[in-house]
């Protein structure tokens, strides 16, 4: 279950003269980036409650899109080795209102996460494959986390992540979790797992 | 620390704010992003200007209430982790 919520105007200023960014050009290029991964799905999908959209609808109100023309304009334009005409011919594949839409949460996607991990007092580069895992909640609705997939590093076989003692340690730290928006901030919070101890309930089913 | 003898600080008139999802716990788990530029002064002159991405973590945890016999679902609303997405140097 998600709670929809509308972007909403943020503006503030401790000294307002002298400016030396035009505000206008600031807010304009912010709500036209893609920001997150869900705004790109949300994107790809045409929803129309996405800020993005809106700003667009209350700023150019003439403006009109679909979303082949949206789902174009998601690829990078300034790459050229890729061809507009293979673009092009992807995109009208979603032309029709049954279309194919993607979920942030529904699986097939993953994200990888390069970390440095200290290893007797030693820096190594660290792979950990993650992906979003749904819990059913007493109340019957279902909520999600991230988890982590598996590890790769060349000094490390995956099963080796998790010993024995794992087992025990299920429940304790069942109450820690990356939650389901972690990736928007570059899984900051993944420190703190670590800290407290890795255990199986960090893997994803 | 830099000392500026005055500061300009501006966000920009739009907040990326992503629907809610649900965790494990029952809390619902949302981000707000918004991009702001700074601007230090010295003797009128700008000295030092950057445009930066920062991201917040908002937690929404619902709790009931009885109130007059009856039972109403409230929530309380906290601000989680901030994290710096880029920041673009202006001088």
């Amino acid at each position: 279950m998600k709670l929809s919520v509308l972007a909403s105007l943020f503006s503030f200023s401790l000294i307002s003269n002298a400016q030396q960014l035009q505000t206008a050009d600031l807010t304009e290029n912010f709500a036209l980036s893609v920001q997150t991964i869900d705004d790109f799905c949300d994107r790809f999908n045409l929803e129309p409650k996405t800020p993005a959209f809106q700003y667009l609808q209350e700023n150019y109100p003439d403006f009109k899109f679909d979303r082949k023309t949206i789902i174009f304009s998601l690829f990078d334009q300034g790459n050229r080795s890729l061809d507009a005409n293979i673009i092009n011919e992807f995109a009208t594949q979603f032309e029709s209102d049954s279309a194919t839409k993607i979920r942030f949460e529904l699986p097939g996607w993953y994200s990888v996460l390069h970390c440095l991990v200290k290893i007797k007092n030693k820096l190594h580069k660290l792979d950990l494959i993650m992906e979003i895992d749904s819990v059913h909640l007493r109340s019957g609705s279902i909520g999600y986390k991230w988890s982590i997939r598996s590890v790769k590093a060349p000094y490390i076989h995956t099963q080796d992540s998790l010993s024995k003692k794992d087992s025990t340690a299920i429940y304790k730290a069942s109450s820690d979790f990356l939650h389901p928006m972690s990736h928007a901030l570059n899984f900051l919070n993944i420190k703190n797992i670590f800290r407290k101890g890795m255990t199986r309930s960090y893997f994803a089913k | 620390m830099m000392n500026y003898e005055k500061v300009v600080i501006e966000a920009a008139a739009f907040t990326y704010v992503r629907s809610f999802v649900q965790g494990p716990d029952g809390n619902y788990y949302g981000i707000a992003r918004f991009r702001q530029s700074f601007t230090g002064y010295r003797e009128n002159k700008p000295l030092y200007s950057d445009v930066t991405t920062k991201t917040v973590a908002v937690v929404l945890k619902p709790y009931q209430k009885a109130i007059e016999g009856e039972s109403i679902e409230l929530w309380d609303v906290f601000l989680g982790d901030i994290s710096v997405q880029s920041i673009d140097k202006g001088k």
